[in-house]
């Protein structure tokens, strides 16, 4: 090979330029590639116009000459037979042999038509790029199929998404919940339909207006730009709120609102979904009222117990303190009889009172129990010894047929309202039963470490109840049939009352019954175990005819009938007695006299006994004064020691009790009792000053300023809470308390220190809570003991 | 690898076991690509992790997924979108074997962002052929296998595959014998 020549042999030249024609000057086909061949046969020697058509360029003539003269241009040839397939390439005039010679090769638009011409990849050089183009064809081919696949992708989750949004818009819509978007600066961009019907307005007159100059009055504006605050730190919430619609009607509405972003995640505005809470709110209010009602009606119906067993207690005081006054004159046997009578009635009578009230006060949830060690043997004996007549008298057999013995010989509870129900289950059953005998029995079943399982039975051979009946045994004013009612009295409480105790102890009663036949009453109570240290002692005193010679008495009581049993109880032991008919009188007659002991009934006209002990307390009187009242419940007592009695007795009273107390308070002399009363009033102090004596040092004046800043300050805030209260501005009134908080704190007024911080609580939060009134009314009441105390204090 | 390939795991986990199977792949592959374009390439590490987790998921070997892929590839793939090429590539399996090395060394051409495997022929035989096969890529000799015999169910030719070399073995690339 030369530099201008270059050499091939055939087969070399056939792998470089399979589909060659080699055309000579007769324009006849000389030889031709290997490849070509397999598209067109027997070529070889035909003439070039036979066996191929020149395609481009266009030519008048085509001959060996106008072929030569295409030199350097792109030709395209046609095949004229088989698949009529195209070459595409050049022709090159050979001198040297005087013959054209075509380089080039097939012209395919698919692998597919190569396939078809039964030609395979091995049949086209290497460097002939027609292949890969066919393949860059069929991967474009495939790259679009691809994107039509991805657009149909794309078309179907944009209609999902549509449809989404539409559904969403559709609820967001037709809620009935309001929603509204505002953006950064609280202007309105978007509401639905339900919140123009809950505000009165239009969209477009809510379009670009600001929410909180629109809805939000006085304290609510506030609590919006709180809130826009919040959602500027990303912070979501729940809130109710008070506003006004467009008709000036004033709304509540429970707003959820959460700050809105856009894509980038730059806060956009705010989202609120509202709530109507007005109609709840009302209701929310009713019931508070409703709730103040109720305790109102609570307590009319404590007053009204408490006049009651005033109004029962005082003629039953004289009724019985006069029997047993005659009782111990010289009587006929005759009149005996009668007094007896009158006796047992009066018991009666006690007991259906007692059962009375002992019901309300388990209602109220008033009745007190005792935790004292008790011997457990007493409870048999004295029950079995107390009711053995009314037993006798019916000639019944009263037994106690079983005491476990490993029952503990001292127990822990209340012996008294044990006793009660004991007399109740067996007065029961001796009362229903009219031949045999009525059984009671004590088992241990359970012995703990520190406490005993204890059943006790009550069986009786009565006359027994119906199955049904049995099951309504305990409840109230149950009783068999108005015969057994005609027939044997009674309230039909004493099982319902007994089952109450017994369950207050924490134990538990049932019946079996079968009529005819009698009934057991069975109950099961757990006591913890003591000792006989755990046991009160009994101080069983004999009084001395005389005992109360020399002493001078002042009885205060409206009721003649009392003063008349007290003068003559009293007046038997030698006192010298004077009346007074009221605490007034009673004030008026101390002034003039001394006395050792007053007796001072609690509801007087004029001048009730509270307030008279008050009065005399004040006035430097410390004679011990005795509490006598009627009004047998709790909180009673207290009330009278806090008013600075000395003791406190219930009427209809016992002799012995009274003169008990009187024999106490006598030897313990003034001293004791002007210590007792120091140390109740004491006790009842809502304020500690130590925090304020321990600030100024000890120094009085400060105190006393303090005190007077206090009285002087606190009940305008209170009232401002109050009154923030009534209007609605929860956060008001949580500020009023947050600033009479550190005051409750110097005074220590501990009943309040927790309640003026939950009120506080609720107020920054700007919620109402149900507990709101009841909280403010019991600070209202205990700052106005606080008010007097300070001024009894400070004078 | 380009999309195709993992479009191809797509297509056979979806044809075989449907499409809640293929749900369950990716959400375990832990690839979030809703759709895969046939020639935009992608990280070799989404095939490794599709194929893991079709194992996973199905509970079968790797070795087993890949050769099954390999099969589907040459049938499924090749077949119905180069199915003219492939073709061409030859009048049987051994001229197709024979033409392997032209065939993917035009393709690399084609494919600036791809590192196709190069294959070698030798020692071809009246019935047998040594395929070597050099790869950047581990762990895909198993596919290779699939692939072979894919291409003998192609040409409705039984073939016996066994590898001879490779280079957990020593070797610098496998070494598979064909036979038919």
């Amino acid at each position: 090979m030369s530099s201008n020549c270059f050499s091939f042999k055939k087969d070399q030249f056939n792998r470089l330029f399979p589909f060659y024609i080699l055309v000579n000057n007769r324009f006849a086909i000389e030889s031709c590639g290997i490849s070509l061949q397999k598209l067109a046969k027997s070529n070889i020697n035909q003439s070039f116009s036979t066996c191929f058509k020149i395609t481009r360029p266009e030519m008048d003539v085509v001959d060996f000459e106008s072929i030569k003269a295409t030199h350097g241009q792109l030709i395209t040839l046609q095949l004229q037979s088989g698949h009529k397939t195209i070459l595409r390439g050049q022709f090159e005039f050979l001198d040297d042999t005087n013959q054209l010679l075509f380089v080039g090769s097939p012209w395919f638009y698919s692998m597919e038509q190569v396939n078809e011409s039964n030609l395979k990849l091995s049949d086209f050089a290497n460097h002939d790029p027609l292949i890969d183009l066919l393949h860059i064809l069929k991967t474009q081919e495939i790259v679009n199929a691809d994107l039509k696949q991805l657009v149909a992708t794309i078309n179907s989750q944009k209609n999902t998404l549509k449809n989404n949004e539409e559904k969403y818009r559709n609820i967001i819509e037709n809620m009935n919940l309001g929603l509204l978007e505002v953006d950064v600066n609280e202007n309105i961009t978007y509401a639905n339909h339900s919140f123009c019907e809950m505000s009165g307005y239009t969209i477009k007159e809510l379009e670009g207006k600001r929410a909180s100059e629109i809805f939000a009055t006085g304290e609510s504006t506030k609590v919006l730009q709180e809130k826009t605050k919040n959602r500027e730190k990303g912070i979501a919430d729940a809130y109710e709120i008070e506003v006004i619609d467009k008709q000036g009607n004033g709304k509540w509405w429970l707003i959820s609102g959460a700050p809105r972003y856009n894509d980038k995640g730059d806060l956009v505005g705010s989202i609120g979904i509202h709530l109507d809470i007005t109609e709840q709110k009302q209701l929310e209010r009713e019931l508070i009222e409703a709730k103040v009602q109720a305790e109102h009606l609570a307590k009319t119906k404590e007053a009204f117990l408490a006049n009651m067993s005033h109004e029962i207690r005082t003629p039953m005081n004289a009724i019985m303190g006069m029997s047993r006054q005659l009782a111990k004159t010289d009587l006929l046997p005759q009149q005996k009889f009668y007094l007896d009578v009158i006796h047992s009635a009066s018991d009666n009578l006690l007991v259906i009172i007692n059962d009375i009230l002992d019901l309300s006060k388990v209602e109220a949830g008033k009745l007190s129990f005792e935790s004292i060690g008790f011997e457990s043997n007493s409870i048999a004996e004295r029950v079995i010894r107390v009711l053995a007549h009314k037993a006798e008298e019916k000639g019944l057999k009263l037994q106690n047929s079983y005491f476990d013995t490993r029952i503990a010989p001292v127990l822990i509870g209340d012996p008294y309202r044990l006793n009660q129900v004991l007399f109740n289950l067996i007065g029961n059953s001796i009362k229903f039963t009219e031949k045999g005998f009525v059984d009671l029995s004590l088992e241990l079943i359970e012995d703990n470490e520190f406490s005993q399982l204890i059943k006790i039975k009550v069986k009786d051979t009565g006359i027994g109840m119906d199955e049904d009946f049995v099951k309504n045994l305990f409840e109230k004013f149950s009783q068999e049939n108005e015969s057994i009612t005609r027939k044997y009295g009674g309230t039909g409480l004493g099982m319902s009352i007994c089952k109450n105790l017994v369950e207050l102890m924490g134990g538990e009663i049932r019946a079996e019954s079968i009529k005819g036949k009698g009934t057991t009453i069975i109950l099961k109570i757990e006591f913890k175990k003591g000792n006989y240290t755990d046991v009160p002692e009994e101080n069983i005193v004999q009084f001395n005819s005389n005992f109360l010679q020399g002493r001078k008495i002042l009885i205060t009581d409206d009721n003649e009938l009392n003063r008349l049993v007290a003068s003559i109880i009293l007046q038997n032991y030698g006192a010298q007695i004077v009346e007074a008919f009221n605490g007034q009188q009673a004030i008026e007659v101390l002034k003039k006299q001394h006395f050792d002991v007053i007796l001072m009934d609690i509801q007087m006209p004029v001048m009730n006994g509270i307030e008279a002990t008050k009065a005399l307390r004040q006035s430097k009187c410390n004679v011990p004064i005795i509490a006598l009242t009627a009004a047998a419940i709790k909180g009673e007592r207290q009330k009278c020691i806090s008013a600075g009695m000395s003791d406190y007795i219930t009427k209809p009273f016992k002799e012995e009790v009274l003169l008990k107390i009187i024999d106490k308070l006598l030897k313990n002399n003034n001293v004791e009792a002007r210590h007792l009363k120091n140390e109740e009033s004491k006790e009842e102090l809502l304020f500690d000053l130590t925090e304020l004596e321990d600030i100024s040092r000890g120094n009085k004046d400060f105190i006393l300023k303090m005190l007077n800043i206090f009285c002087e300050q606190t009940p305008l805030i209170l009232h401002e809470m109050l009154d923030a209260y009534k209007q609605g501005q929860y956060e008001k009134m949580g500020a009023m308390a947050h600033k009479m908080k550190p005051s409750i704190d110097n005074l220590k007024i501990m009943p309040l220190k927790q309640i003026i911080r939950d009120i506080e609580l609720l107020g920054r939060e700007n919620k109402h809570s149900a507990q709101l009134p009841i909280m403010l009314q019991q600070t209202e009441s205990i700052l106005q003991e606080v008010f007097v105390q300070l001024k009894k204090y400070k004078s | 690898m380009y999309g195709i390939v993992n479009k191809a795991i797509e297509d056979l986990v979806k044809s075989n076991f449907g499409e809640e199977k293929w749900e369950n792949v990716k959400k375990r592959s832990g690839i979030d690509i809703d759709y895969f374009i046939s020639s935009e390439p992608y990280d070799d590490t989404i095939t490794y992790l599709l194929a893991g987790a079709v194992s996973d998921e199905m509970n079968m070997p790797l070795k087993d997924v890949l050769q099954a892929f390999g099969e589907w590839w040459v049938l499924k793939t090749g077949k119905e979108k180069y199915g003219g090429l492939m073709e061409a590539g030859g009048e049987n399996l051994k001229e197709f074997l024979i033409n392997l090395p032209v065939f993917h060394n035009r393709i690399m051409l084609m494919y600036p962002k791809l590192t196709p495997p190069e294959f070698k022929i030798s020692d071809i035989k009246e019935n047998s052929v040594h395929v070597h096969y050099f790869s950047k890529r581990q762990g895909l000799k198993e596919f290779v296998r699939g692939l072979l015999y894919g291409l003998g169910k192609m040409y409705k030719t039984p073939v016996t595959i066994e590898l001879i070399a490779c280079r957990e073995s020593g070797n610098k690339h496998e070494v598979f014998v064909v036979s038919w």
